[in-house]
């Protein structure tokens, strides 16, 4: 028997707000209300007709009040996890249940960020140290010691080489070499990534995402309301969750994460295998992050990711295309990222994707990663019920 | 290693003989810590501005 959520709610609308380095004058509310309005429009879904809010920003612990009160929406139904970039893909889960509960009707998932023009603003306030106190006298500058520390124990158990890690932001800019607005698209070699100045071992700079502004917004409704909608609908057909810890010392193991548990538990909700997925959307705040997901997830076998990612694999053209906006290591990287995995796999259900559409895309699988590869949530999409 | 602004410095996972995994510096000046290395902790006094000691582990001798 099929699981209840399986595909009772739908993605109606999706969009990004002004992405890239949005300029002095805008802030992150400019672009949840950007992205808001975008997304609505899409759905043909009008805003007053939201009456289930979600939303996580770095640095505001009232998020979905500062949104809801820009906005102009106060809902009935509020949902404001905070668990790291993962949050938004476990905000289409939680409107899921939400939505098949009755306990709101159209769910707006949003996020904005200018964290690239927040850098140079003058007077500007640093986010409070994400460094549990306990790890703080080792001087870890995070996020990336602690993806790097997992990356060397990965190299150092099974071998993955510092070209595999470099494979990943190759194919990550091919993909954006295709997609109009992604915010690097100068062309890079393996060679480059490993000549880039060193972070932290074995990463540099080229390993690492980016840092931009921007924005993104999803609508969500029950399956069997707003079937008037424009756009044909994305059917959610599985969802699972999981986190494991929240400082990289705490990880219980470093080469396998909590992505087996959310993956293993959104695969059995849609009744699905990997070998059912035509693209992937796995969050690459790092290199070393799809590598562990694909083997997280169940596309290779523990061990096997570098190897997976060799030789243009995850690129365009690829037998399994990855992160085909270009990722947060090219496309994209606004503090959290997430949200804009979903968008991207739900462009390329709809056909929506322009030169980097892959041919026949029904069932696309997005994955959000958070903290110090601590929180995971896995969604499966899919143009079919 | 970490390219800090002023120089690299190691940042360790130590898992401890009594049963736990912590975060720690390095002795100042080693050349590499390799994965599975045996090390020995000492407590050094908080550095300039910090309120905790750090906990540092050098190579263990033979």
């Amino acid at each position: 028997m099929a699981h209840a959520l399986r595909g009772a709610a739908v993605i109606r609308g999706v969009a990004e707000s002004q992405l890239g380095e949005v300029g002095p004058d805008r802030f992150a509310l400019d672009l949840v209300g950007e992205a808001a309005v975008a997304a609505l429009a899409d759905a043909g879904i009008a805003k007053g007709e939201v009456d289930g809010l979600f939303s996580a920003v770095v640095g505001r612990g009232m998020a979905n009040l500062d949104v809801g009160e820009y906005l102009g929406i106060a809902p009935r139904y509020t949902d404001g996890t905070m668990i790291g970039g993962s949050s938004f893909v476990s905000h289409a889960y939680h409107a899921a249940l939400a939505l098949h509960s009755g306990a709101c009707d159209v769910a707006l998932i949003v996020y904005g960020s200018t964290q690239r023009t927040d850098m140079r603003r003058p007077g500007r306030m640093p986010y409070p140290p994400e460094v549990p106190n306990y790890e703080a006298p080792a001087r870890p500058v995070h996020p990336v010691t602690g993806y790097a520390l997992a990356a060397s124990r990965h190299m150092h158990e099974f071998g993955t080489t510092r070209e595999q890690l470099a494979e990943v932001a190759v194919a990550a800019r091919r993909w954006a070499q295709l997609n109009p607005k992604a915010f690097k698209r100068d062309p890079l070699t393996i060679e480059d990534v490993l000549a880039a100045r060193p972070v932290a071992t074995p990463f540099t700079t080229l390993d690492c995402c980016l840092v931009t502004d921007g924005g993104g917004a999803i609508v969500m409704t029950r399956a069997d309301t707003h079937t008037d909608s424009p756009k044909a609908p994305v059917y959610l057909l599985g969802a699972g969750e999981a986190h494991s810890h929240r400082s990289i010392s705490q990880m219980p193991d470093l080469t396998t994460t909590a992505a087996r548990e959310s993956g293993a538990r959104a695969f059995a909700m849609a009744g699905l295998s990997p070998s059912d997925i035509d693209v992937a959307q796995l969050y690459d705040a790092f290199t070393i992050n799809p590598i562990l997901f694909l083997e997280d997830l169940g596309f290779c076998a523990k061990g096997e990711g570098g190897a997976f990612v060799e030789g243009g694999r995850i690129a365009p053209g690829g037998a399994l295309p990855v992160n085909t906006n270009g990722g947060g290591l090219s496309f994209c990287h606004p503090g959290m990222y997430g949200i804009f995995a979903l968008i991207e796999a739900v462009r390329q259900i709809r056909g929506e994707a322009g030169d980097r559409q892959v041919a026949g895309v029904t069932t696309a699988l997005a994955h959000g990663n958070g903290g110090q590869l601590s929180s995971q949530v896995t969604a499966i999409l899919s143009g079919e019920r | 290693l970490v390219a800090g602004r002023e120089a690299a410095y190691h940042v360790l996972l130590v898992d401890l003989d009594e049963g736990f995994r912590v975060m720690a510096s390095a002795e100042d000046g080693a050349e590499d810590y390799p994965i599975g290395l045996r090390v020995v902790g000492r407590f050094d006094a908080p550095e300039d501005g910090a309120s905790e000691p750090r906990l540092v582990f050098a190579k263990e001798s033979d």
